[in-house]
Protein backbone atom coordinates (compact mmCIF):
# COMPACT_ATOMS: atom_id res chain seq x y z
CA UNK A 1 0.00 0.00 0.00
CA UNK A 2 3.18 2.31 0.33
CA UNK A 3 5.32 2.93 -2.95
CA UNK A 4 7.95 4.34 -1.15
CA UNK A 5 8.94 5.68 2.58
CA UNK A 6 7.62 7.80 4.32
CA UNK A 7 9.31 10.02 7.47
CA UNK A 8 12.37 11.26 8.57
CA UNK A 9 14.85 10.57 5.48
CA UNK A 10 11.88 8.99 3.53
CA UNK A 11 10.75 9.37 0.33
CA UNK A 12 7.89 11.08 1.08
CA UNK A 13 5.57 10.91 -2.10
CA UNK A 14 2.68 12.52 -1.75
CA UNK A 15 0.50 9.32 -2.51
CA UNK A 16 2.37 7.58 0.40
CA UNK A 17 2.29 10.60 2.57
CA UNK A 18 -1.24 10.33 2.14
CA UNK A 19 -2.04 6.87 3.47
CA UNK A 20 0.11 7.67 6.28
CA UNK A 21 -1.82 10.26 7.09
CA UNK A 22 -5.27 8.33 6.65
CA UNK A 23 -4.04 5.56 8.80
CA UNK A 24 -3.18 7.65 11.32
CA UNK A 25 -6.56 9.42 11.89
CA UNK A 26 -8.13 5.79 11.50
CA UNK A 27 -6.05 4.89 14.42
CA UNK A 28 -8.18 5.62 17.54
CA UNK A 29 -5.35 5.70 20.08
CA UNK A 30 -2.95 7.98 18.30
CA UNK A 31 -6.57 10.41 17.89
CA UNK A 32 -6.15 10.48 21.46
CA UNK A 33 -3.34 11.85 22.02
CA UNK A 34 -2.57 13.65 18.59
CA UNK A 35 -4.65 16.21 16.62
CA UNK A 36 -6.40 14.65 13.10
CA UNK A 37 -3.66 14.90 10.61
CA UNK A 38 -5.37 17.41 7.53
CA UNK A 39 -4.85 14.37 4.79
CA UNK A 40 -3.07 16.43 2.15
CA UNK A 41 -0.34 14.58 0.81
CA UNK A 42 2.27 17.22 2.17
CA UNK A 43 5.19 15.44 4.89
CA UNK A 44 5.43 17.91 7.64
CA UNK A 45 6.20 18.24 11.80
CA UNK A 46 2.83 17.22 12.05
CA UNK A 47 2.65 14.06 9.97
CA UNK A 48 6.38 13.47 11.73
CA UNK A 49 5.21 13.67 14.92
CA UNK A 50 2.33 11.02 14.50
CA UNK A 51 4.72 8.54 13.19
CA UNK A 52 7.53 8.70 15.87
CA UNK A 53 4.37 8.66 18.36
CA UNK A 54 3.36 5.26 16.57
CA UNK A 55 6.52 4.23 16.72
CA UNK A 56 6.95 4.58 20.39
CA UNK A 57 4.55 2.30 21.11
CA UNK A 58 6.16 -1.28 19.65
CA UNK A 59 9.77 0.43 18.84
CA UNK A 60 12.67 0.48 21.46
CA UNK A 61 14.51 3.03 19.30
CA UNK A 62 12.39 4.80 16.84
CA UNK A 63 13.63 5.55 13.42
CA UNK A 64 11.38 7.75 12.14
CA UNK A 65 10.27 5.75 9.23
CA UNK A 66 7.88 4.20 7.31
CA UNK A 67 8.77 1.45 4.94
CA UNK A 68 7.07 -0.53 2.21
CA UNK A 69 6.29 -3.86 3.96
CA UNK A 70 8.18 -3.12 6.51
CA UNK A 71 7.44 -3.74 10.46
CA UNK A 72 5.96 -0.28 10.79
CA UNK A 73 3.16 -0.16 8.29
CA UNK A 74 2.70 -3.64 9.09
CA UNK A 75 2.04 -2.75 12.84
CA UNK A 76 -0.19 0.37 11.94
CA UNK A 77 -2.19 -0.73 9.53
CA UNK A 78 -2.39 -4.99 10.18
CA UNK A 79 -3.61 -7.17 7.75
CA UNK A 80 -6.96 -8.40 8.57
CA UNK A 81 -10.09 -9.74 6.80
CA UNK A 82 -13.57 -9.36 6.52
CA UNK A 83 -16.74 -10.69 5.08
CA UNK A 84 -17.71 -8.61 2.18
CA UNK A 85 -21.99 -8.81 2.15
CA UNK A 86 -22.32 -10.85 5.36
CA UNK A 87 -23.88 -13.39 3.23
CA UNK A 88 -23.12 -16.99 2.86
CA UNK A 89 -20.80 -18.33 -0.41
CA UNK A 90 -22.49 -19.29 -3.55
CA UNK A 91 -23.36 -22.81 -3.78
CA UNK A 92 -24.41 -24.19 -7.17
CA UNK A 93 -26.57 -22.66 -9.65
CA UNK A 94 -26.93 -23.25 -13.30
CA UNK A 95 -24.28 -21.46 -14.07
CA UNK A 96 -21.58 -23.28 -11.90
CA UNK A 97 -20.51 -23.21 -8.15
CA UNK A 98 -18.91 -19.98 -6.35
CA UNK A 99 -16.19 -22.07 -3.92
CA UNK A 100 -12.58 -21.91 -4.34
CA UNK A 101 -11.36 -24.36 -7.08
CA UNK A 102 -14.98 -24.79 -8.32
CA UNK A 103 -14.97 -25.81 -12.18
CA UNK A 104 -14.17 -22.61 -14.84
CA UNK A 105 -13.87 -24.86 -18.08
CA UNK A 106 -10.20 -25.30 -18.14
CA UNK A 107 -9.31 -23.41 -15.37
CA UNK A 108 -10.92 -23.27 -11.70
CA UNK A 109 -12.18 -20.58 -9.83
CA UNK A 110 -9.76 -18.59 -8.17
CA UNK A 111 -11.53 -16.96 -5.59
CA UNK A 112 -14.93 -16.92 -4.06
CA UNK A 113 -18.17 -15.95 -4.61
CA UNK A 114 -20.22 -14.13 -1.70
CA UNK A 115 -23.73 -13.92 -2.18
CA UNK A 116 -25.30 -10.15 -1.96
CA UNK A 117 -28.27 -8.32 -2.74
CA UNK A 118 -28.47 -6.07 -5.56
CA UNK A 119 -27.76 -2.62 -3.80
CA UNK A 120 -26.42 -4.22 -0.92
CA UNK A 121 -23.47 -2.05 0.77
CA UNK A 122 -20.20 -4.01 0.22
CA UNK A 123 -17.78 -3.81 2.49
CA UNK A 124 -13.78 -3.96 2.28
CA UNK A 125 -12.83 -7.88 2.87
CA UNK A 126 -8.79 -6.62 3.07
CA UNK A 127 -7.77 -4.34 5.34
CA UNK A 128 -5.05 -2.09 2.72
CA UNK A 129 -5.61 0.80 0.40
CA UNK A 130 -7.73 0.71 -2.91
CA UNK A 131 -5.36 1.37 -5.57
CA UNK A 132 -7.28 1.22 -8.70
CA UNK A 133 -10.53 0.34 -10.24
CA UNK A 134 -10.47 -3.06 -11.06
CA UNK A 135 -12.61 -4.91 -14.30
CA UNK A 136 -13.48 -8.46 -14.63
CA UNK A 137 -14.14 -8.41 -18.16
CA UNK A 138 -12.21 -6.16 -20.76
CA UNK A 139 -14.92 -6.21 -24.12
CA UNK A 140 -18.30 -6.25 -24.44
CA UNK A 141 -21.12 -5.47 -22.13
CA UNK A 142 -19.41 -6.87 -19.37
CA UNK A 143 -16.84 -4.40 -19.53
CA UNK A 144 -19.51 -1.88 -19.83
CA UNK A 145 -21.48 -2.70 -16.92
CA UNK A 146 -19.16 -5.20 -13.92
CA UNK A 147 -16.67 -3.11 -12.10
CA UNK A 148 -14.59 -3.54 -9.00
CA UNK A 149 -12.32 -2.48 -7.12
CA UNK A 150 -8.30 -3.47 -6.11
CA UNK A 151 -7.14 -3.54 -2.50
CA UNK A 152 -3.54 -3.76 -1.49
CA UNK A 153 -2.52 -4.43 1.78
CA UNK A 154 0.36 -3.95 4.26
CA UNK A 155 2.16 -6.75 3.62
CA UNK A 156 1.47 -6.83 -0.12
CA UNK A 157 -1.34 -9.01 0.00
CA UNK A 158 -3.78 -7.81 -3.08
CA UNK A 159 -7.55 -8.37 -3.06
CA UNK A 160 -9.98 -7.96 -5.99
CA UNK A 161 -13.23 -7.35 -5.54
CA UNK A 162 -15.51 -7.75 -8.48
CA UNK A 163 -19.57 -7.26 -9.49
CA UNK A 164 -20.33 -4.14 -7.55
CA UNK A 165 -20.61 -0.35 -8.24
CA UNK A 166 -17.47 1.42 -6.55
CA UNK A 167 -18.13 4.49 -4.28
CA UNK A 168 -17.33 7.66 -6.06
CA UNK A 169 -13.74 8.63 -5.73
CA UNK A 170 -12.58 5.81 -3.80
CA UNK A 171 -9.25 5.26 -4.96
CA UNK A 172 -6.42 5.37 -2.80
CA UNK A 173 -8.39 5.60 -0.19
CA UNK A 174 -6.92 3.45 3.38
CA UNK A 175 -9.71 0.99 4.21
CA UNK A 176 -10.94 -1.55 7.58
CA UNK A 177 -11.90 -4.83 6.25
CA UNK A 178 -15.42 -5.92 7.42
CA UNK A 179 -16.07 -1.68 7.96
CA UNK A 180 -15.48 0.35 5.12
CA UNK A 181 -17.87 0.55 2.63
CA UNK A 182 -16.29 0.29 -0.93
CA UNK A 183 -19.38 0.09 -3.02
CA UNK A 184 -22.87 -1.58 -3.51
CA UNK A 185 -23.49 -5.56 -4.64
CA UNK A 186 -24.95 -4.80 -8.54
CA UNK A 187 -26.82 -7.68 -9.82
CA UNK A 188 -25.92 -10.09 -12.50
CA UNK A 189 -29.49 -11.83 -13.43
CA UNK A 190 -29.81 -9.26 -16.57
CA UNK A 191 -26.74 -11.08 -17.83
CA UNK A 192 -26.96 -14.83 -16.82
CA UNK A 193 -30.98 -15.04 -17.21
CA UNK A 194 -31.03 -18.58 -16.53
CA UNK A 195 -31.37 -18.41 -12.69
CA UNK A 196 -27.24 -17.48 -11.26
CA UNK A 197 -27.39 -16.53 -7.68
CA UNK A 198 -26.38 -13.06 -7.35
CA UNK A 199 -22.66 -12.26 -5.80
CA UNK A 200 -19.43 -10.34 -5.47
CA UNK A 201 -16.30 -12.09 -6.79
CA UNK A 202 -13.23 -11.97 -4.36
CA UNK A 203 -9.58 -13.13 -5.29
CA UNK A 204 -6.60 -13.11 -2.72
CA UNK A 205 -3.17 -13.09 -4.11
CA UNK A 206 0.01 -12.61 -1.95
CA UNK A 207 2.09 -10.40 -2.45
CA UNK A 208 4.27 -13.42 -4.77
CA UNK A 209 1.37 -14.03 -6.36
CA UNK A 210 0.36 -16.96 -4.71
CA UNK A 211 -3.36 -17.69 -4.71
CA UNK A 212 -5.36 -17.94 -1.56
CA UNK A 213 -8.66 -19.31 -0.86
CA UNK A 214 -10.33 -16.49 0.52
CA UNK A 215 -12.29 -18.82 3.19
CA UNK A 216 -9.44 -19.73 4.95
CA UNK A 217 -8.79 -16.25 5.50
CA UNK A 218 -11.88 -14.12 5.67
CA UNK A 219 -13.90 -15.84 8.97
CA UNK B 1 2.19 -36.28 -79.99
CA UNK B 2 -1.64 -36.13 -80.22
CA UNK B 3 -1.87 -36.94 -76.55
CA UNK B 4 1.11 -34.41 -74.96
CA UNK B 5 -0.98 -31.67 -77.36
CA UNK B 6 -3.68 -32.26 -75.45
CA UNK B 7 -1.78 -31.98 -72.11
CA UNK B 8 -0.93 -28.82 -73.10
CA UNK B 9 -4.06 -27.76 -73.94
CA UNK B 10 -5.06 -28.67 -70.30
CA UNK B 11 -2.68 -26.77 -68.30
CA UNK B 12 -3.25 -23.73 -70.40
CA UNK B 13 -7.07 -24.38 -70.05
CA UNK B 14 -6.17 -24.54 -66.13
CA UNK B 15 -3.86 -22.20 -65.16
CA UNK B 16 -6.08 -19.11 -65.78
CA UNK B 17 -8.97 -21.18 -63.64
CA UNK B 18 -6.11 -21.27 -60.91
CA UNK B 19 -5.58 -17.69 -61.22
CA UNK B 20 -8.95 -16.62 -60.82
CA UNK B 21 -9.24 -19.13 -57.58
CA UNK B 22 -6.27 -17.89 -56.17
CA UNK B 23 -7.86 -14.00 -56.96
CA UNK B 24 -10.42 -15.29 -54.87
CA UNK B 25 -8.89 -16.46 -51.97
CA UNK B 26 -6.86 -13.46 -51.67
CA UNK B 27 -10.25 -10.87 -52.09
CA UNK B 28 -11.83 -13.69 -49.74
CA UNK B 29 -8.76 -12.95 -47.25
CA UNK B 30 -9.11 -9.22 -48.01
CA UNK B 31 -12.23 -8.76 -46.52
CA UNK B 32 -11.19 -10.32 -43.19
CA UNK B 33 -9.70 -9.16 -40.87
CA UNK B 34 -7.58 -11.43 -38.97
CA UNK B 35 -6.05 -15.12 -39.11
CA UNK B 36 -8.56 -17.98 -40.08
CA UNK B 37 -8.22 -19.99 -36.46
CA UNK B 38 -10.05 -23.06 -35.46
CA UNK B 39 -10.26 -25.24 -32.24
CA UNK B 40 -12.60 -24.99 -29.02
CA UNK B 41 -14.31 -22.28 -27.69
CA UNK B 42 -15.88 -22.35 -24.10
CA UNK B 43 -17.98 -19.61 -22.59
CA UNK B 44 -19.64 -19.11 -19.40
CA UNK B 45 -20.01 -17.04 -16.36
CA UNK B 46 -16.33 -15.62 -15.74
CA UNK B 47 -15.19 -18.25 -18.57
CA UNK B 48 -14.84 -16.90 -22.71
CA UNK B 49 -12.17 -18.96 -23.72
CA UNK B 50 -10.30 -20.38 -27.31
CA UNK B 51 -7.87 -23.16 -27.74
CA UNK B 52 -6.45 -23.31 -30.79
CA UNK B 53 -5.97 -26.66 -32.27
CA UNK B 54 -2.50 -27.98 -32.00
CA UNK B 55 -1.89 -25.68 -29.13
CA UNK B 56 -1.64 -25.82 -25.55
CA UNK B 57 -2.28 -22.33 -25.01
CA UNK B 58 -5.77 -20.99 -23.68
CA UNK B 59 -6.75 -17.81 -24.31
CA UNK B 60 -9.20 -14.84 -23.44
CA UNK B 61 -11.97 -14.46 -26.18
CA UNK B 62 -12.49 -10.43 -26.88
CA UNK B 63 -14.50 -8.93 -29.67
CA UNK B 64 -17.34 -6.47 -29.80
CA UNK B 65 -20.66 -6.56 -28.55
CA UNK B 66 -22.40 -8.00 -31.53
CA UNK B 67 -19.26 -10.51 -31.64
CA UNK B 68 -19.69 -11.66 -27.98
CA UNK B 69 -23.45 -11.85 -27.95
CA UNK B 70 -23.36 -14.11 -31.32
CA UNK B 71 -20.67 -16.38 -29.94
CA UNK B 72 -22.90 -16.74 -26.71
CA UNK B 73 -26.25 -17.24 -28.76
CA UNK B 74 -24.63 -19.99 -30.80
CA UNK B 75 -22.55 -21.36 -27.50
CA UNK B 76 -26.14 -22.41 -25.76
CA UNK B 77 -27.45 -24.16 -28.33
CA UNK B 78 -24.63 -27.05 -28.41
CA UNK B 79 -23.78 -28.14 -25.20
CA UNK B 80 -25.96 -29.54 -22.52
CA UNK B 81 -23.84 -28.84 -19.52
CA UNK B 82 -22.23 -25.42 -18.47
CA UNK B 83 -18.08 -24.92 -19.57
CA UNK B 84 -18.82 -27.73 -21.93
CA UNK B 85 -16.17 -27.26 -25.35
CA UNK B 86 -17.70 -26.42 -28.72
CA UNK B 87 -15.71 -26.75 -31.90
CA UNK B 88 -15.45 -22.85 -33.47
CA UNK B 89 -13.49 -21.66 -36.98
CA UNK B 90 -13.27 -17.74 -36.54
CA UNK B 91 -11.02 -14.91 -37.63
CA UNK B 92 -9.10 -12.96 -35.14
CA UNK B 93 -5.75 -11.77 -33.34
CA UNK B 94 -3.55 -12.88 -30.60
CA UNK B 95 -3.03 -10.12 -28.38
CA UNK B 96 -0.59 -9.99 -25.20
CA UNK B 97 -1.54 -11.49 -21.75
CA UNK B 98 -4.28 -8.95 -20.04
CA UNK B 99 -3.12 -7.38 -16.85
CA UNK B 100 -6.70 -7.12 -15.17
CA UNK B 101 -9.40 -9.21 -14.66
CA UNK B 102 -10.51 -13.19 -15.20
CA UNK B 103 -8.63 -12.84 -18.51
CA UNK B 104 -5.07 -12.92 -16.37
CA UNK B 105 -5.32 -16.43 -15.69
CA UNK B 106 -5.07 -17.07 -19.67
CA UNK B 107 -1.80 -17.15 -21.58
CA UNK B 108 -3.14 -14.59 -23.73
CA UNK B 109 -6.27 -12.70 -25.52
CA UNK B 110 -7.70 -13.34 -29.18
CA UNK B 111 -9.33 -10.68 -30.31
CA UNK B 112 -12.19 -12.38 -33.03
CA UNK B 113 -13.56 -10.39 -35.73
CA UNK B 114 -15.95 -13.01 -37.50
CA UNK B 115 -17.16 -15.98 -36.23
CA UNK B 116 -17.62 -19.10 -39.35
CA UNK B 117 -18.53 -22.15 -37.70
CA UNK B 118 -19.64 -23.72 -34.57
CA UNK B 119 -20.57 -27.09 -33.91
CA UNK B 120 -20.70 -29.77 -30.98
CA UNK B 121 -16.95 -30.86 -30.16
CA UNK B 122 -15.90 -34.03 -31.64
CA UNK B 123 -12.95 -36.19 -31.79
CA UNK B 124 -12.04 -35.38 -34.97
CA UNK B 125 -12.41 -31.65 -34.95
CA UNK B 126 -8.33 -31.06 -35.19
CA UNK B 127 -7.07 -33.89 -37.31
Amino acid sequence: MLGSSVGKNGINKSADVKTIQQIINLRDDLRKVLPKLVVDGRYGAKTQACIDQAQSGFMRQPDGRIDPYGATIKKIWPIAYGKPTGLAVRGTDSYGAGHHGASRGSRVHDGTDYNSTPGQQVKAPLSGKITKMSKPYSSGIDAMVLSGVEIVASDGTTCWVWYMQPTVNIVGTVVKAGNSIIGTAKTLKNRYKNGITDHIHVRIHTRHGVKVNPTTVIK
Amino acid sequence: MKKFANYLILIFTLLPLQACKSMETSQYQADIEGEILVGHYIYGHEVNSFKPCGHKYLFWVLGSEEVLDLLAEKYSNYVANPYDEVYIKIAGNYLNKASDGFAVDYDGQVQVEKVFLMRKKSNTDCR
